[in-house]
């Protein structure tokens, strides 16, 4: 069989019968065959066919040389060979077809081939941290894709597997909602955005009553603060939504897997969509845009630095006025006065409104009322 | 992903790198480490793979597998005369599936690493055949946030300490406390836990000299010191990894809180033990720390959450709304 310098125990050659002896304890000891493992040695059976063969080969041809294309009902056998090729190009192997002269196809060497990738320390280290930070995606098909992409690339560049992962940086993107429902939703919603395939959701909105159904057109999806989120066009508002994955509560893709039902608007870039700040984005129709002034304490001083959006101006506030040095004033235009009332609350007096009067009033009040209730609690008997 | 296209995805794998190992070939457990998977899959790869081949095929056209020994020195191998010498090219969600870790990556200056990110997605760009390389300028269909560019500065200073053992002095708004100090510490390393960056160090104020978690936002300032120091060998990041990130030594208190509308619609699902109340209301009760971070937590929630015990955070919620209010009197 092959050159191999030892005798070895167990021998196992393709394509040829089992042999006699150690061989055939191999063979013997050989799971039962199901219908997948015959689609798997199909299509393997294709790919080297073809790439041996380095020129085109008719449609005739192949079918004259892999038998499994021999089907007593010729569509049966076409219809395995185009799953085949589909499957194939799945995997990254580029097919080459031509109509000239009936249908043929021709899978080159230096096509299929991964390029050499020369990838130095810090680069290998980047790109396993590319990949430990998708680790935490359950569902998502992109967790397995990240390995199998790192496993491609160290044929070329060893030491590129998660045990090489820098001592001192770490990530991990756990998501808050963990089980089988969750990794369906996300599994099959990444799906339908690869595909741009309509979905149909029911939604239970956190400020709704009772769950709604809407068709989306889903865009992408961003994890962001251990969430995920679908971004999309909601046919029921005709605008551009986001809705936490977790609040799905029934999903539907559309049919047809191979045809899309939609193109993403022209220029509509998801990265830059998930960096909006939620200090100045407007969450829905009807909320206005506020020009804002806040005061922000020393002790809070990263807060100064968030993202307020590009005409955001920040100015020192003279000591005198804040009665403590280190105060500084930001001033920015927002559509999002929910978000405002609730960073000022959480930021437990190192933050204050000072314009428009109307949140500051609103602030003034939920405090007030928090801390009537509290006092009322603490002197119940 | 369906089973058999990751079996496909093995194989193609497997093969180059196996032939890749020549006539010596490897162990099975190395090989079933580097492939993915387990050595008994292995073992059932090659036994499927047997089957491999197209009839009276010339010696390029099948794929010739061996496995040789028992237990844990058994070595499998591969025929180099298979023309699968090397991996298929990236597919185009391979490369976006790296980008889109790498984009995520790239944002936070974690030093030396944004620039490598950089150049690395460069090159993932070149290895892709011409379509998917300009599929892949698109742009990923998933966006992973790991931070925002605003921390980058303390984030590169505290990596590189962390790289050079370095001590350094942190003056760090602690929300817990509810006040700023300086804090000496020995920072071990950074870790990114749902996108907020924290540095895990050995803090040198603390008696018992435990690690504790700082996050990076509220990192004021950073003053790399000229002290140097040794990270203990059981020390290791990646055990911090997860829900693990925030599971603590201290107790835990009895928190008991009385929920009314509108916050109670919102927040009941959060909490397991709950009671209806005559009144409406809703009493829920949870075990967690008693700290100005839940205080100031819980004043966020607005109006409708009252915290009927312990006293001490009850107080520690009438006092920041006291101010709050104050301030905007």
């Amino acid at each position: 069989m092959t050159s191999h310098p030892t005798t070895p125990t167990v021998v196992i050659v393709a394509n040829s019968k089992p042999h006699k002896g150690k061989a055939s304890r191999a063979a013997a000891a050989k799971p039962k065959t199901s219908r997948a493992d015959v689609a798997d040695e199909r299509i393997l059976q294709l790919l080297l066919l073809l790439l041996d063969a380095g020129v085109p080969m008719s449609r005739a041809e192949i079918f004259e040389r892999i038998r499994a294309y021999q089907t007593k009902k010729p569509e049966a056998g076409e219809r395995k060979f185009e799953r085949d090729k589909d499957d194939l190009r799945t995997l990254g192997v580029i097919i080459e077809e031509s109509n000239d002269k009936g249908d043929s196809y021709r899978i080159s060497q230096k096509g299929y081939e991964l390029p050499p990738i020369e990838l130095d320390d810090d680069e290998r280290v980047a790109l396993i941290l590319a990949a430990e930070s998708l680790r935490a995606a359950e569902g998502l098909p992109y967790r397995e894709l990240a390995e199998d992409a790192l496993r491609k690339l160290s044929f070329y560049a060893p030491r590129l597997n998660r045990a090489y992962a820098p001592a001192q940086v770490g990530i991990s993107l756990p998501s808050r909602e963990k089980g089988a429902r969750m990794r369906r939703t996300l599994a099959q919603l990444s799906g339908a955005v690869d595909g741009r395939k309509q979905v149909t959701i029911t939604y239970a909105a956190g400020n709704a009553d009772k769950p709604s159904e809407r068709k989306v057109d889903p865009y992408g999806l961003i994890y962001s603060a251990g969430d995920w989120q679908l971004v999309g066009l909601c046919h029921l508002r005709n605008a551009q939504r986001t809705f936490r994955v977790d609040r799905i509560v029934k999903l539907k893709v559309a049919p047809k897997p191979g045809t899309p039902d939609f193109e993403p608007p022209a220029g509509f870039d998801l990265a830059t969509y998930a960096s909006r700040s939620p200090w100045v984005f407007q969450p829905g129709e009807g909320s206005a845009t506020l020009d804002v002034v806040l005061d922000v304490g020393p002790e809070r001083a990263w807060m100064a630095e968030e993202n307020f959006g590009a005409d955001a101006t920040v100015q020192p506030v003279p000591e005198a006025e804040a009665g403590q040095a280190g105060w500084v004033r930001v001033y920015f235009r927002s559509g999002n006065p929910g978000y405002i009332v609730t960073r000022v609350l959480d930021a437990a007096g190192n933050m204050k409104v000072v314009a428009p009067p109307e949140l500051r009033a609103r602030v003034r009040q939920i405090a007030g009322a928090v801390a009537t209730a509290c006092r009322a609690e603490g002197s119940a008997p | 992903m369906k089973k058999l296209e990751q079996r496909l995805r093995r194989a193609l794998f497997m093969v180059p790198y196996l032939a890749k190992k020549g006539y010596a070939g490897a162990l099975v457990s190395e090989a079933a480490a580097a492939i993915g998977t387990t050595p008994e899959e292995l073992r059932n790869d090659v036994h499927r793979l047997s089957q491999v081949g197209v009839p009276d095929g010339d010696p390029g056209q099948y794929l010739t597998l061996w496995i040789e020994g028992s237990g844990a020195n058994a070595r499998i191998g591969a025929d180099t005369v298979c023309r699968l010498k090397k991996p298929p090219r990236l597919t185009l969600q391979e490369a976006l599936a790296l980008l889109a870790g790498a984009a995520a990556v790239k944002k936070t200056g974690i030093a030396p690493y944004d620039e490598a990110i950089a150049r690395a997605s460069q090159k993932l760009r070149q290895v892709l055949d011409c379509n998917s390389r300009s599929e892949a300028d698109r742009g990923a269909h998933i966006v992973l946030q790991t931070a925002s560019a605003e921390h980058r500065d303390t984030l590169t200073s505290l990596s590189r300490a962390c790289s050079d053992h370095r001590a350094v002095e942190l003056d760090y708004a602690s929300l817990t406390a509810q006040k700023r100090r300086k804090i000496r510490v020995h920072p071990y390393g950074l870790l990114n836990h749902r996108g907020i960056w924290y540095v895990l160090a050995k803090s040198l104020n603390d008696k018992e000299g435990r690690i504790l978690i700082f996050r990076a936002e509220r990192i004021l300032g950073a003053t790399v010191l000229d002290e140097t120091f040794t990270v203990p060998a059981d020390f290791n990041l990646r055990d911090y990894m997860g829900d693990r990130m925030f599971i603590t030594n201290t107790k835990p208190t009895q928190i008991v809180l009385r929920l009314r509308e509108p916050a109670a619609a919102r927040l009941r699902p959060w909490f397991k033990q709950q009671k209806r109340l005559r009144d409406g209301s809703v009493e829920v009760k949870f075990k967690d720390h008693a700290t100005g971070y839940l205080a100031a937590w819980l004043l966020r929630q607005g109006e409708g959450v009252e915290v009927v015990a312990p006293v001490g955070l009850q107080k520690w919620v009438c006092r920041i709304a006291e101010r709050v209010a104050e301030g905007h009197g």
